[in-house]
């Protein structure tokens, strides 16, 4: 007698999954047969609608496509322009943007751990619901939040889609008095991003392993945040200026992203455990020894585990927030002045999901003559798929319904705009039994 | 006559026409013996505005199909709310039900929904959404009044 079983997960709607998406796995037997992450977002035409602009709207008009990591997008249009333009921003003005950058990894990173991942390793439907019952941890949450939000305020005017950034720097510069205001919240975050390291670290994993390649921007002698050389794990490095020749994107069928693979090599995953992988000796000795007491040696692979990165992370950024205050002296200008010149720029910076790549073209008046951004999203969907893969077929013991709910968690683990949605499965299960 | 435990948050986008209808009215109330704010909606940002407040009146725009620019909606929380249509972030939905598990909703939540006609660029409000506000801010400040 043959018995045959087919399974079928689909999830039809990624609600707030920086766009629209869904989710299909479908299984034949106990082998998986198919794993879509389905990106059905309407194209955007960012690339497109810069055409024609002028060098100095990039970081606004780019700023939009993320209201969770507009910071990011700012700082690589910036990079990318003044790369073009052959100017240099260093000292005050560089460390000000770093300290602008640690503002948006605090905010973003304490969104994602706390009200959208959290939930799913407590058994809570959402943020909603695990505040029922652990007030005082979501309270904390909120609180290390509201200190990232603080220092975007101070330095970019408002908290979403900040305001003070140009091309060379910035329109205003804080005095030493205003940044020393946040001193103290930063000081009561950094206490709380501690303690989120460990609540983290006692959550229960799946026993999973990838094997993907990572890649993250390296900056050898700190932990790289708005610059850096796009490293490998095993042993690729290249110029920004070369990205395009190595990450070789692809339109697929099943999704308006596009996919990415480096060159000759295949798939290869961005984010919090790459960067932790390839740059975690340059962490401060406090985030080091967090990451020590919460379990994590030099590499990890565990996708489930990236909570406990991102709350390393959390940790670090709000200790090199608060070295880069003490250091700070007010630069001579709020900004350098960036000469528009035909040419080309390129510019990469670590998104708190991971690399963001830019490159435009300008022509001599300084109009945009072509742009091209690869976001950390695309660039981790093939991964998000493989690991479903596999993921999928190590429990095809589990009911439909425990299976789907993990391979969300799954997807959860990559990417704060994915994972926006705690709720967001509007999922039919289909099983055929022959 | 100022009104220590009241509240007016204006919610939106002056940069983007209509959707700055909220901070608009905040601004019509301003000085007039009521607190105000502006905010963009962000979760935390609200609750931290809205929460130990008896009273906290919240003015934000929307978008209906089909349009009567102009009309103004009025909701007394409590909800239960849906999850807003938002693709990044936390919805206002999301803040209310958060602050409601954290104790941190005001005494009493009001919300003023005013139907908008555009949300391009730029600054200022079309002709229907603009008479809509003056009238808003001065029942709010009525409102206001009758409560303190």
């Amino acid at each position: 007698m043959t018995h045959r079983s087919d399974r079928s997960l689909s999830v039809a709607g990624l609600a707030r999954v920086e766009g629209e998406g869904a989710m299909h796995v479908h299984v034949d037997g106990d082998r998986v047969t198919e794993v879509q992450l389905e990106i059905y977002e309407p194209p955007r035409f960012f690339e497109a609608l810069l055409v024609g602009r002028a060098y100095t709207e990039a970081p606004d008009i780019t700023a939009r496509v993320c209201g969770i990591c507009p910071v990011a997008y700012q700082m690589s249009a910036c990079q990318a322009v003044e790369d073009a333009c052959g100017s240099t921003v260093d000292g005050s003005l560089a460390d000000l943007r770093r300290l602008l950058y640690c503002g948006e990894w605090i905010e973003s990173h304490a969104l994602h751990i706390y009200l959208l991942h959290a939930p799913d390793f407590l058994g809570y439907a959402g943020a909603v619901e695990l505040a029922r019952d652990h007030r005082a941890v979501v309270e904390r949450g909120l609180s290390i939040k509201k200190a990232g939000n603080e220092l975007l305020t101070l330095l970019g005017g408002r908290a979403i889609h900040p305001v003070n950034v140009k091309v060379g720097g910035f329109y205003r510069t804080p005095t030493r008095g205003e940044l020393a205001t946040l001193v103290e919240p930063l000081r009561r975050a950094r206490d709380d991003a501690l303690s989120t390291v460990e609540w983290v670290a006692g959550f229960e994993f799946p026993d999973f392993a990838h094997d993907h390649e990572l890649l993250a921007l390296v900056e050898p002698g700190r932990y790289a945040i708005e610059a850096g050389v796009p490293t490998t794990d095993r042993g690729l490095t290249f110029p920004v200026r070369a990205f395009e020749e190595h990450v070789i994107e692809e339109q697929v069928r099943h999704s308006t992203a596009l996919h990415a693979t480096l060159a000759g090599r295949g798939r290869y995953l961005t984010g919090p455990t790459a960067r932790y992988t390839l740059s975690h000796q340059w962490l401060s000795p406090l985030a080091t020894q967090a990451a020590r007491a919460a379990g994590l040696d030099g590499d990890c692979r565990n996708p489930f585990r990236s909570i406990v990165v991102r709350a390393v992370e959390l940790v670090y950024a709000l200790d090199e927030a608060l070295r880069l205050i003490g250091a700070y002296q007010p630069p001579p200008a709020p900004a350098v002045a960036v000469r528009p010149r035909a040419a080309v720029g390129y510019g990469a910076t670590e998104a708190p999901r991971g690399v963001l790549f830019h490159r435009y073209e300008l022509a001599a008046d300084g109009a945009i003559a072509s742009a091209r951004i690869v976001p950390p999203t695309a660039q981790n969907q093939a991964c998000i798929e493989d690991d479903l893969r596999h993921f999928v077929a190590a429990r095809l013991d589990l009911t439909d319904e425990r299976l789907t709910y993990e391979c969300e968690q799954a997807i959860r683990n990559y990417d704060p705009c994915i994972s926006c949605a705690t709720h967001f499965l509007d999922l039919t299960v289909t099983r055929t039994v022959r | 006559m100022r009104t220590v435990g009241t509240v007016v948050i204006g919610v939106g986008n002056p940069y983007r026409r209509d959707d700055g209808v909220g901070p608009a009215v905040a601004d019509l109330l301003r000085g007039r013996g009521i607190e105000v704010a502006h905010s963009l909606g962000e979760t935390t940002e609200l609750i931290e505005l809205w929460q130990d407040r008896d009273l906290a009146i919240l003015v934000d725009a929307i978008r209906a199909q089909p349009a009567h620019p102009g009309r103004v909606h009025h909701i007394v929380v409590p909800g239960p709310y849906p999850s807003a249509a938002s693709s990044h972030g936390l919805g206002l939905g999301e803040a209310i039900e958060l602050a409601r598990a954290l104790d941190r909703l005001p005494g009493r939540l009001v919300l003023y929904a005013v139907e908008v006609a555009d949300v391009g660029h730029g600054q200022g409000l079309s002709p229907p959404v603009a008479a809509a506000s003056a009238r808003l801010a001065d029942a709010i400040r009525a409102e206001v009044t009758r409560c303190a």
